[in-house]
């Protein structure tokens, strides 16, 4: 009786005291999310396959990322810290929703080509990508979340597997391993769904019979 | 090193995960085992694959659109929303009581207490018992409660 007082009592002082935010403290938080907000929604788009849920699912990790403000270590890098957000928010939704429906990322005929970076790189490569485009995300959203999640972070943010490990809060072990089978289902899915893709840009001649 | 471990380490050699040994272990078995240096190549194909994507633009107004969201919680949380104080509980009531009674127990003139030294105990014991009623634990020193010395002459 007497703890479950205590309790009531420190709980609702906790309430109170959360939601204080300076002008200071929301001015660093508005220029980190200007500073990062494009590679987050790249992240996030990657990870649920279109922009609607990219859109929500950032939304959703930023609002999480604003209330615990206060527990950001600046030692870190801020990107790092968000894409942990958006990461185990993803995984939230999943579960979430993962009963209910299957995402389908088919786009209808016709729709306009997927909305891609006109950067100045050159126009092959571009070509290339846009051509890549639809299978490689198709392949991405087919293998599980957490295979896709840590080859994101390793081959398109280019972290090193211990970042890996501390976005993903797990051990670098467990990150080369899913690394390793993230890449191998990608593969799979790849070979199987779009052979003349995997033909072309992955398999060695010797091993096209195998796979 | 046989063709099974190599395979399982392949990730992480081309992305330059393992330590030195391991490294140049892989190396020599590469050099004399074409199907691992087939698999290397797939591999390698693979994660280029990935990391060439193009990079998904956000809508213009997006990183508007997050801050304005996070805005609102500051909004939401203000003092005019009327969730901002806790609704008053049996403990809150409870200790705004003991806190009455307390007032009402150091008002009694001093001279009172110097004629009647027993009376002394039974106050402090009430009001102990009344903010231990209420869950909270004068040893952890918030709110303060006064010793027997400070009550006594």
């Amino acid at each position: 009786m007497l703890t479950a007082l205590r309790d009531k009592f420190t709980k609702t002082d906790r309430s109170v005291s959360t939601p204080q935010v300076s002008q200071a403290q929301y001015a660093r938080f508005e220029s980190h999310v200007r500073d990062c907000h494009r590679s987050a929604y790249n992240f996030a788009y990657r990870l649920t396959g279109n922009p609607n849920d990219a859109e929500d699912l950032l939304q959703e990790a930023t609002i999480r990322a604003f209330r615990f403000f206060h527990k950001y270590d600046d030692r870190y890098a801020f990107q790092n810290w968000l894409f942990r957000i958006l990461a185990n928010t993803h995984i939230d939704l999943v579960r979430r929703r993962s009963r209910f429906k299957t995402v389908s990322i088919e786009r209808p005929e016709g729709s306009p080509a997927w909305d891609i970076a006109d950067g100045d790189a050159d126009a092959d490569r571009d070509l290339l990508a846009g051509y890549l485009e639809a299978p490689l995300q198709n392949a991405l959203m087919a293998i599980n979340s957490e295979f896709r999640m840590a080859v994101l972070l390793a081959d398109v943010e280019g972290m090193a597997y211990e970042e890996v490990a501390e976005v993903m809060q797990t051990s670098v072990g467990t990150v080369r391993s899913r690394i390793h089978r993230g890449r191998k289902q990608l593969r799979a899915h790849l070979a199987k769904h779009a052979p003349e893709l995997s033909k072309r840009f992955i398999q060695t001649e010797d091993e096209s019979d195998e796979l | 090193m046989n063709c099974n471990r190599v395979a399982r380490l392949l990730d992480a050699y081309i992305d330059g995960e393992l330590d030195g040994e391991s490294m140049l272990k892989i190396r020599e078995h590469l050099r004399n085992c074409p199907d691992c240096e087939s698999e290397l190549k797939a591999i390698r194909r693979m994660k280029m694959l990935v990391a060439r994507t193009l990079p998904m633009v956000p809508p213009t107004d997006l990183e508007d659109r997050l801050l304005a969201s996070c805005r609102k919680q500051i909004a939401e949380s203000s003092p005019q929303s009327p969730f901002k104080y806790p609704v008053p509980t049996f403990a809150g009531i409870a200790f705004a009581a003991a806190v009455v009674t307390f007032a009402l127990l150091a008002s009694i003139p001093k001279h009172s207490t110097e004629k009647s030294p027993e009376t002394t105990p039974i106050a402090f014991e009430i009001q102990r018992d009344q903010i231990y009623s209420v869950g909270l634990d004068p040893m952890a020193g918030s709110p303060t409660i006064s010793t027997t010395h400070a009550i006594a002459p």
